[in-house]
């Protein structure tokens, strides 16, 4: 038994890959051993919600276990995956406006482009204090709380760009969107939360 | 070039997108203008602190308890 686990980790994607399609079950475990925790880190960052990220894992996993067949290869498993991940929880945060409109409407920052690019010459550098930054608990809250605070559509293409490294392709055929329209959010995402950033180190 | 108009070519600056003559002209202004290589420098490590941020939120130990929910609706 213990070394059908080390054979099943020292597997690679694409080879876990062609033992569920053949209905092997350990392998498709292997999967969700592989990337349950990351894709739940997704879910839980796009509908800022524990139990509705519950439910988009499970969704996910069922329809990763189902479709394989519709897996082509031609881009990375991984983005596979967080595509799908991606748009159940993006059905759960529609599902939930239909449910309560009042929620989420509250507090939108404004993702203004000038009021975001603003730059002065008093203003910090702060870029090789990364290190020290990530060191500060009460910092990492703050910018864990700021990315919270972008508009789902901003904080999605985040996501799935800085944080899970899907290309701007991928991205564009997730969300349904243009090339240009996936750079844009991205920089006024990027721009926000520098902003936030530069906020919290100026205090 | 306007400070402005360096902020909105950053996203395709650091992706290597911009045409060449657009990329000199930038990094020309960058010479020029300490407030913009800070901007540019704060920019890029915004992506890299939020990255570093987000990671470190992994829930170990949602696998077992999906796991347990798959079996009994996947395997037969």
């Amino acid at each position: 038994m213990a070394t059908k686990v080390i054979e099943y980790k020292s597997l690679n994607d694409s080879e876990l890959v062609d033992l569920i399609r053949k209905k092997d079950y350990s392998a498709f475990e292997e999967i969700v051993d592989r990337y349950s925790p990351k894709a739940m880190r997704l879910a839980l960052k796009i509908t800022k919600n524990r139990e509705d990220a519950k439910d988009v894992l499970q969704d996910t996993f069922v329809s990763v276990y189902k479709n394989i067949d519709t897996f082509k290869g031609e881009s990375a498993f991984s983005s596979w995956l967080y595509r799908i991940c991606t748009n159940f929880a993006l059905m759960k945060l529609r599902n939930r406006k239909y449910d309560n409109q009042s929620d989420s409407m509250d507090e939108n920052p404004n993702m203004d482009i000038d009021a975001l690019a603003s730059h002065s010459h008093t203003e910090n550098d702060w870029s090789d204090r990364a290190e020290n930054i990530l060191m500060r608990k009460e910092l990492r809250e703050k910018i864990d709380q700021a990315i919270d605070k972008l508009p789902d559509e901003y904080r999605v293409v985040f996501l799935l760009k800085d944080v899970e490294g899907l290309s701007n392709e991928e991205i564009g055929e997730t969300l349904n969107l243009s090339i240009p329209a996936v750079k844009s959010r991205l920089h006024r995402a990027r721009l926000f939360l520098r902003k936030e950033i530069s906020k919290y180190l100026n205090e | 070039m306007r400070c402005k108009d360096v902020v909105e070519l950053l996203c395709d600056y650091l992706e290597g997108d911009l045409p060449e003559d657009l990329k000199r002209e930038l990094e020309e202004h960058f010479n020029m203008c300490k407030p913009c290589i800070k901007f540019l420098k704060t920019y890029s490590a915004t992506s890299k602190i939020c990255r570093q941020v987000v990671e470190e939120n992994l829930d170990e130990e949602c696998a077992e308890e999906l796991k347990k929910f798959l079996r009994n609706k996947l395997s037969t």
